[in-house]
């Protein structure tokens, strides 16, 4: 049966249809002709607020239909190029971030069928989401310092056009990327092909080639709750990150703009997204953690303090499970090659464990999703810790494995004990299946095959297959 | 690239000024850098000063006793290496009972090898080492390597730099490095040394040394054609999935600049291979050749042992001429290299003396070998990465990156 949705849109299609064989645009406000809209795409912010946002290269933003009405969008960064700021790159391989586009933004209401810009539908939120499609450091490395130049027209090297593709066609509710969105820092060397004439730096152009033009599908097919990664700490690719996908009002104190506001910019207080009306995924910003544990006098400290408290306060919601989001592990793995795996980001651990000691999380977490490790890790515990997963195989070089047979006795924390942990090094992406109370997660390789299928009881999950999937 | 936890080591960084160079702190004596090198060359040496090299490079009367050049060991028929007609996997020394320790690597692309030194990406747990001359990474330049087979009891086997000083200012080209140098360079040791070095570093970086005239080459350049099962091959080579030979044996097959194409990162990784109990040391069962570690323990690095067990990633150029392959020289087939890779856990009876996981290190280190890195991370019970046609085709596709003056029917 076809839903309401779908009738509106092919009603919609066939006037716009019409008015094209009439000759005429299907919109008068020359700000909303689709051929100024470059992309469109809807983010969600606290409380599951629905934002949605346009790219625009018209002076004006464009108007948006929601159901009946007509507003026009508000100005949320204009077209621009920053003074040249400090980067993580030598000044000499660095350049002032240009934005050429206008970004433009309209708050939705929750309770919205239909919206539109131009001919455009957007994606919005379900009530009670059913799929959520889940990814990671997805984009092209292109790297001076690490004479690391990827073949960014080369699918097999760089499979996320593969992966949004593959991952559209499940049709998923909403799209959860968990951080390191952008990475063509530096530009291509003028003899290698493989990423020629790739644009550099950290402005538009990037962006829309590490994540706008590739991932088009799966902006299109659903809204995305989006965590920031240290690829998007202020140093990198900060500036787009606050124009594009921060879900928080801009302003040029939360612009990475001038390095002098870093210390704030870097940050961003926890919010709390619902899925539906017994699940919600708490967005934790660990952008610009270090490597090494805090003393508690470190600003960081203090920060991240700050926010783990308020994590806990969020989590405290009743009747609901939470879904702790961050980029960086804090009960996972990272691989090393020749010794037994690292455990979780320690920086992070240091805050975690003096805010919420043995604990690490809060009473009311029952899950951590994280990237950053560019593998698939599912890890239960049976010690009374959230399980967690981590889904950092989105597109950029993937890791070395973890050991098979896992080793014996090797917590990712102190106090933490591990029970099974299923892994892969392939690339893919996971998918979260909403199954009675609870949620049924899959691992799928970069063509849709699955390899793993965990479900959830609590703060517990219950992989079918154990130890290294071969991709 | 394989990566490694400097453990306790963060006491001994020592920050120094960035802006000075692109030395960001020091591990022990080593340097850790802000970025990868450069791609290196190409090289324009003074021809004359190769000419010099090369003279050098193939006097046999630079041993002890007389009759073993460098280009013994390193054959030119061999693109440069070889074992000095042993079948040991080792070469023999200029005394025929006296063999040495380690496979010889090829002499040809040695100019590319970078200096050692540690580099750390924002997303590695931990700085990682690279480069340094010698599978150990011992030396970081010509001047530094020549010593040691010049020197070595089962190498060259030389009493002193003194001798050596002594034979150069009566070798036929003394009056060429007079020439270059300046007319009292000979007459001490360390100026002759010095002279020494330098010429053959310019005969490395000469051309002969660095042809890049692969069908590998050709190409890239568009001015060959690769089969199909060569194609296959490169694709495994590449593929994560797969081989991942790719990995630590870096290319870039889309640049027109070969030196991106060296076929390694200059990393360092512990695979465990096989001993080789042909080599004569290895009649002490005690004896056991660990690779980086004693260059950590010389420069000072925080708990050398964790690097006991790790070589060099060699390049791959010229990989199929090769006499033997690996460190020790264990394997007698290329095929059989590549193999290792993908069946190393899973048939540890094919490669190791009763089954026995990486019994050329002591048991406390072996815990240091690389389980992580696929394929060889599988365990036994598990299908490999490679199939036995997929083998061949990367074995395939390792022979067109033999150069051409090597490349006929062998």
């Amino acid at each position: 049966m076809t839903n309401p949705i779908s009738r509106l849109r092919a009603i919609f299609a066939l006037a716009s249809a019409a008015a094209l064989l009439a000759g005429c645009s299907t919109t008068a406000d020359e700000a909303s002709r689709d051929e100024h809209v470059k992309y469109a795409w809807v983010v969600l912010g606290d409380g599951g607020k629905p934002i949605a946002r346009v790219a625009t290269d018209y002076a004006t933003c464009p108007n948006i239909n929601v159901d009946d009405g007509e507003t026009r969008m508000q100005l949320r960064a204009a077209a621009g190029t920053a003074a040249q700021r400090t980067t993580a790159s030598a000044s000499a391989d660095s350049k002032p971030s240009s934005f050429p586009l206008n970004t433009c933004e309209a708050t939705l209401p929750a309770s919205a069928k239909l919206a539109r810009v131009g001919t455009r539908f957007l994606p919005l939120p379900k009530a009670e989401p059913q799929r959520v499609l889940v990814l990671a450091d997805t984009g092209c490395r292109l790297k001076k310092a690490d004479n690391a130049f990827k073949s960014c027209s080369d699918g097999e090297m760089w499979p996320l056009a593969q992966i949004a593709a593959t991952a559209a066609a499940m049709k998923p509710d909403l799209v959860l990327h968990i951080g390191d969105y952008h990475y063509r820092e530096n530009a291509c060397p003028a003899d290698i092909a493989g990423c020629k004439d790739s644009p550099w730096g950290y402005g538009w152009d990037t962006w829309e080639a590490d994540l706008f033009k590739p991932a088009a599908p799966l902006l299109a097919a659903a809204p995305w709750i989006v965590v920031r990664g240290n690829h998007e700490e202020c140093a990198r690719a900060g500036q787009g990150w606050f124009r594009l996908l921060d879900t928080g009002p801009y302003s040029a104190a939360r612009s990475c703009d001038d390095p002098v506001n870093d210390g704030t910019a870097n940050y961003t207080t926890p919010y709390a997204v619902p899925l539906g009306s017994d699940t919600q995924v708490i967005v934790f910003d660990s952008a610009r953690t270090g490597k090494a544990a805090l003393p508690v006098t470190d600003p960081q400290f203090i920060a991240y303090q700050k926010d783990f408290k308020t994590v806990a306060t969020l989590a405290a919601k009743a009747r609901t499970t939470s879904l702790f989001v961050n980029h960086h592990p804090i009960l996972g793995y990272a691989p090393v090659a020749g010794s037994a795996p690292a455990g979780g980001n320690a920086a992070l651990l240091s805050v975690a464990a003096q805010v919420n000691p043995s604990a690490y999380y809060p009473p009311g977490i029952a899950l951590a999703l994280h990237g950053h490790v560019h593998d698939f890790q599912a890890i239960n515990f049976s010690s009374n810790h959230p399980a967690t997963f981590v889904s950092g195989n989105g597109g950029d070089n993937l890791d070395a494995a973890l050991p098979d047979p896992f080793p014996a006795n090797l917590p990712p924390a102190p106090g933490v004990t591990l029970d099974r942990i299923t892994h892969s090094v392939t690339f893919g992406f996971m998918v979260m299946d909403r199954s009675g109370t609870g949620w049924t997660f899959k691992a799928y390789t970069k063509a849709g095959k699955l390899m793993a299928t965990c479900t959830q009881s609590l703060n517990r999950i219950a992989c079918d297959k154990v130890g290294f999937l071969a991709g | 690239m394989p990566v490694k936890l400097l453990m306790a080591g963060v006491a001994l960084l020592l920050a120094v000024s960035a802006s000075a160079s692109d030395v960001v702190a020091r591990i022990g004596i080593t340097a850790q850098r802000a970025a990868m090198p450069d791609v290196a060359g190409p090289f324009n040496p003074a021809a004359s000063r190769a000419a010099l090299g090369r003279q050098a490079f193939f006097d046999a009367r630079l041993s002890e006793p007389a009759g073993t050049s460098c280009a013994s060991c390193h054959d030119p028929g061999r693109a440069f290496s070889g074992n000095h007609g042993s079948r040991l996997g080792v070469p023999l020394g200029s005394r025929p009972d006296r063999a040495g320790v380690r496979n010889t690597p090829s002499a040809l692309y040695a100019a590319y090898i970078p200096p050692l030194f540690f580099y750390q990406d924002d997303d590695a747990p931990a700085p990682t080492p690279f480069g340094g001359l010698f599978a150990d990474g011992r030396a970081d330049d010509l001047p530094g390597l020549l010593r040691h087979p010049l020197l070595d009891p089962n190498e060259m086997h030389n009493r002193s730099l003194d001798a050596v000083a002594a034979k150069l200012r009566s070798a036929a080209y003394a009056e060429g490095l007079k020439r270059e140098f300046g007319p009292k360079t000979l007459d001490t040791t360390i100026d002759a040394i010095a002279a020494l070095g330098k010429v053959m570093e310019s005969f490395l970086q000469s051309r002969e040394m660095a042809p890049f005239s692969s069908r590998y080459d050709a190409w890239v350049q568009g001015k060959a054609a690769l089969n199909a099962q060569e194609l296959r091959g490169l694709k495994l080579f590449k593929n994560p999935d797969k081989g991942n030979c790719a990995s630590c044996h870096k290319f870039n097959e889309t640049s027109s600049n070969p030196a991106r194409s060296m076929f390694t990162d200059y990393g360092f990784d512990a695979i465990g291979v096989p001993r080789n109990r042909a080599i004569p040391s290895t009649r002490n069962a005690k004896y056991f050749d660990t690779g980086l570690c004693a260059t950590a323990s010389a420069n000072k690095w925080p708990d050398s042992g964790q690097w006991c067990g790790y070589f060099r990633t060699p390049s791959l150029r010229n990989v199929a001429v090769r006499e033997r392959w690996m460190h020790n020289g264990v394997f007698t087939t290329l095929r059989d290299a590549v193999a290792f890779y993908a069946t190393r856990s899973i048939e540890p009876e094919r490669w190791y003396r009763k089954g026995e996981l990486f019994d050329d290190l002591p048991r406390r280190y072996r815990g240091n070998v690389n389980t992580a890195t696929l394929p060889y991370n599988r365990r036994k019970g598990m299908q490999p990465a490679l199939s036995d046609a997929e083998i061949d085709a990367i074995v395939a596709f390792l022979r067109t990156l033999t150069d051409t003056p090597w490349a006929g029917p062998r």
